[in-house]
């Protein structure tokens, strides 16, 4: 009986409410849809199968839990509207001799009802549109999807107890406000203003110097692969930083700008300051999410659009020349004389195809990814499939014979047997490469070793690296065949050999895809065959650009639909809090705006008001999401480079471009806010 | 000089559906000289609140003419009605309607930033206003910060800053206890002595007792007039008591 009454009280205060609980209860259904579909396609079956899969899943992981995060931090943003609201009611209740723990339950059933409403909804919609979204993926990507309407259980019960978890804090929060609060100031909390945080300049310190450690870690990573992990740490620095710069600083510019001698001199002014300053906590917080929201959309979207529309970029990076053939050979069959023959052969075969090669550049080359550190090269397999493995100093070495690195460079260098060229990148190693005594052995400092006779600070240009997501090591060796000997030893852990010596030579022939294909087929069964097998060549792999290019658009635009889905998905979160906190703060100002034309304001006033706190509010988080773009440019850049794109100008234009289109996106949702803002508060009725 | 001029007033009010027709003000013909404190009286659905309306400018009447200071209401376009309320009136509410998110100080400031006086002019005027009020104290806090009768002295304040031709009071002592009340009709009584020109509406009879005329409003037309001639507060408080008790058994004086 007492149950049904609270029951009712809650249903009823909802209802009487509705205009400030519609909006909330869509913004929580928002939130849910977004987060089960960020945690279902992270788990969808039409992934499986793209390249980068793993890589894939996990951002759609972390992006899932950056949005869980945030969905926390925009729900209690918006909630602080609701309790405000309803602490006068239960005020009322309280002045009519309710109990705080009756007050309690009547919150806990309105929390009840606001869960139950809102993850139902929430869970349906992101079912049906989850779907499509995958439907969607398959289609571009030429994936797998599932079967009709598939729903992920996992990700259903990981949101559903997400959301369970935000709804008890979010009820816990509202009950500390009304049992700690004497029923006289819950009845005034409505009209009351917000009180500066203490230790303001404080926070924003903390929150600068927060953004500033974020900054400096974008800045400051080398390797893309261990870049995934600091990347995470740096996108949550800059969310508390931002928080905390942008609530203390909206703080100080409102006190500050109380000061200044301007505040009095224009009605526009004087207005929007004082109702910023009046809520300016929530003010900052609101502020803070959409800038964090619009800086998400720019990275995604920049990032898989520049990859997108990059892809031939990233073909002709992958695939300098039309045809590319790579045989694999046995040490003794690596020799000079062996190399002449095979790109004779090669020249022979071609011609008789009926094409002319050109272009053609051919060398030999062995290559191993070890553990690098002073001077010691650690390639077993203990080591380098070891758990808490440190890409920071994995690196791939190939071996070159001096023969090819004169053919490549045009030079004519010259080196004793058991000496060694060593080249690097100096984006790599800025130092050069740290060795003992002159030396660099592989798997101890016992085994093989070479004498470096001069490091050099440059890659030949003919040796394509690209694609190969860490540092390259260029090991020149006098005589292959001697070079090799030893390291042929290094093995995997089935035995396999780890160092194996190639040959590879790349040419244009200046026809389609299909002659591409042909010629490859061509190459690859006569190198092939018994007598090459006995002689040597243990393998054959040929690849063409045109034949790769369909499956290049693939991969990408499947990227591209991804980013931009969630580039949408993120989007609906900022459009949510833009129209949130204008509806919410457009009740809230609607008697103000009633008194002030009956004080004698005019409408063209009130909408120059408007104008004038909205353009603050909507350019702020724009042009600190642009900065937090710069400065993520690096890190992004060298993310990019696991597929293959390494086009920094190209990048940069796309998301100069990108900037702008979210501007005017951003510009449009804007109008419409502030639109329905304007149409709240001056319906306000003309009333002393 | 009459500085308000009422007319043959009419106001329908048409419910949502085109339904009912109520008619809140029949025909209302009144007039206010310059330096008058009149109080207007009736009980309540009366249509007191809509005459105070419909001089402010905030609401158009069906019919008649409102001649304030010289400017037919009806005449004057909704954009320019606000800079004149802005300049000619000065209103006090029965709620106080100041704003929660400005300080005492701004709240009172608000009229002369919305005409656009310069800083200088704005202090200038604050200052001895403040003082007369006893609201210099609060100028720093904000409205949820102080009581109800120093509310109301601020909305004062707010209403006479701009030295306005009339003061609109709609029931000022309505949400106030007696020693605020007195406090706020002394007030009253002090501005009027000073020139100011104030209309009142109020049910309550020891409000209107300090007004130098009421007028009793019954059916939506003035029904009767009191002057105070040379009554003192007790005398006046005695006649209006009992011309109300005569409203009341239906004494007709139609």
């Amino acid at each position: 009986m007492k149950t049904g009454l609270y029951m009712r009280l809650a249903l009823d205060g909802m209802r009487k409410n509705k205009r400030l609980y519609l909006p909330y209860l869509l913004a929580c259904t928002g939130m849910v849809t977004m987060y089960y579909i960020l945690r279902f396609l992270a788990g969808c079956r039409a992934l499986a199968g793209l390249p980068g899969e793993q890589a894939i899943r996990t951002t759609l992981g972390l992006g899932g839990a950056i949005l869980g995060l945030f969905s926390y931090l925009f729900l209690f943003y918006t909630n602080a509207f609701l309790i405000r609201r309803r602490k006068k009611e239960f005020g009322l209740y309280g002045m009519l001799g309710m109990d705080r723990r009756s007050l309690g339950r009547i919150l806990a059933w309105e929390t009840l009802f606001a869960f139950l409403l809102s993850v139902g909804a929430g869970l349906c919609v992101g079912v049906l549109l989850s779907h499509l979204a995958e439907l969607g993926l398959a289609r571009i990507a030429g994936g797998a999807a599932s079967g009709f309407l598939s729903v992920a259980p996992g990700a259903l019960r990981l949101t559903f107890a997400s959301f369970a978890v935000l709804f008890l804090l979010l009820f816990l929060n509202g009950w500390r406000q009304v049992r700690f609060q004497s029923v006289v100031s819950l009845l005034q909390s409505e009209s009351a203003g917000e009180k500066p945080p203490k230790a303001n300049y404080l926070l924003g310190a903390l929150g600068i110097a927060l953004l500033l450690v974020a900054y400096y870690l974008a800045g400051s990573i080398r390797n893309p692969l261990s870049a995934i992990n600091l990347f995470f740490v740096a996108v949550l620095l800059v969310i508390a930083g931002t928080y905390l710069t942008l609530i203390s600083s909206s703080v100080a510019l409102c006190r500050l700008l109380k000061k200044s001698r301007r505040y009095y001199a224009r009605v526009t002014r004087f207005v929007s300051v004082s109702s910023m300053a009046w809520r300016m906590k929530r003010n900052g917080a609101g502020l803070a999410a959409v800038c964090i929201l619009a800086t998400m959309v720019l990275v995604t979207v920049s990032s898989t659009a520049s990859l997108y529309f990059g892809t031939e970029n990233a073909l002709a990076a992958r695939f300098p020349r039309e045809i590319s053939l790579e045989l694999t050979l046995d040490a003794d069959a690596a020799g000079d004389e062996a190399a002449d023959k095979l790109l004779e052969e090669t020249e022979r075969e071609v011609r008789r195809a009926g094409f002319e090669p050109q272009g053609l550049s051919a060398f030999r080359g062995a290559s191993i990814t070890g553990l690098l550190s002073t001077g010691v090269v650690r390639t077993d397999p203990f080591s380098v499939n070891a758990p808490a493995l440190q890409y920071d100093n994995l690196y791939s070495f190939i071996l070159l014979p001096l023969r090819d690195y004169n053919a490549m460079t045009g030079e004519a260098a010259t080196l004793a047997p058991g000496e060694a060229l060593l080249c690097y990148r100096t984006a790599d190693f800025p130092n050069g490469v740290p060795l003992e005594n002159g030396r660099l052995c592989f798997q101890s400092e016992t085994g093989p070793r070479f004498s470096v006779r001069e490091q050099r600070a440059e890659l030949p240009a003919g040796l394509n690296t690209k694609g190969v997501p860490v540092a390259t090591l260029l090991l020149v060796v006098p005589d292959f065949g001697a070079g090799l000997q030893g390291l042929e030893t290094l093995a995997d852990a089935s035995g396999d050999r780890l160092f194996e010596p190639g040959w590879s030579c790349q040419f244009d022939i200046r026809a389609g895809q299909e002659a591409q294909a042909a010629l490859c087929d061509r190459l690859a069964a006569h190198f092939s065959d018994e007598a090459h097998i006995t002689s040597g060549v243990t393998a054959c792999n040929t690849e063409s650009r045109d034949e790769n290019r369909a499956s290049f658009y693939g991969i990408y635009g499947g990227l591209f639909y991804l980013g931009v889905l969630l580039s949408i998905v993120f989007l609906c979160a900022a459009v949510l809090i833009l129209y949130y906190k204008q509806i919410s703060e457009g009740y809230e100002d609607q008697p103000r705006f009633a008194i002030m034309q009956n004080v004698g304001m005019t409408k063209r006033e009130i909408r120059a008001c408007i104008n004038r706190q909205l353009l603050t509010v909507f350019f702020l988080p724009l042009l600190l999401a642009t900065l937090h773009l710069a400065f993520a440019f690096p890190i992004i850049r060298k993310l990019l480079l696991l597929f293959n794109y390494d086009n920094a100008p190209f990048f940069a234009a796309v998301t100069a471009l990108c900037v702008v289109v979210f501007a005017l996106v951003y510009g449009v949702v804007y109008r419409i806010t502030s639109n329905a803002y304007y149409h709240i508060v001056s319906d306000a009725k003309e009333q002393p | 000089m009459h500085i308000l001029e009422v007319t043959g007033l009419k106001k329908v009010y048409t419910t949502r559906f085109g339904g009912n027709r109520v008619e809140a003000l029949r025909d209302v013909r009144f007039t206010v000289d310059s330096g008058e404190f009149v109080a207007v009286m009736g009980e309540s659905g009366s249509g007191k609140t809509t005459l105070l309306h419909l001089l402010a400018g905030l609401d158009r009447p069906t019919a008649g003419r409102i001649l304030l200071d010289g400017n037919d209401l009806s005449t004057i376009k909704d954009a320019a009605l606000a800079a004149f309320r802005r300049e000619r009136l000065g209103f006090v509410f029965q709620d106080f309607n100041l704003l929660d998110t400005l300080t005492v100080e701004d709240n009172v400031y608000l009229p002369l930033v919305l005409a656009g006086t310069a800083r200088r002019e704005q202090r200038a005027l604050l200052e001895p206003l403040a003082k007369r009020l006893g609201i210099s104290d609060l100028l720093q806090k904000y409205p949820y910060e102080i009581s109800g009768g120093q509310k109301q002295r601020v909305a004062v304040a707010r209403a006479v800053i701009t030295g306005p031709k009339l003061i609109l009071a709609d029931e000022p002592t309505g949400a106030l206890d007696s020693r605020a009340s007195d406090e706020l009709l002394r007030l009253f009584a002090e501005l009027h002595a000073q020139g100011q020109t104030i209309l009142m509406v109020t049910h309550s009879i020891k409000a209107a007792s300090t007004a130098s005329r009421v007028l009793f409003i019954r059916d939506g037309a003035v029904f009767h007039q009191l002057y105070r001639g040379g009554d003192t507060n007790e005398q006046f408080y005695q006649k209006i008591s009992e011309t109300l008790t005569l409203l009341a058994t239906g004494g007709d004086g139609r």
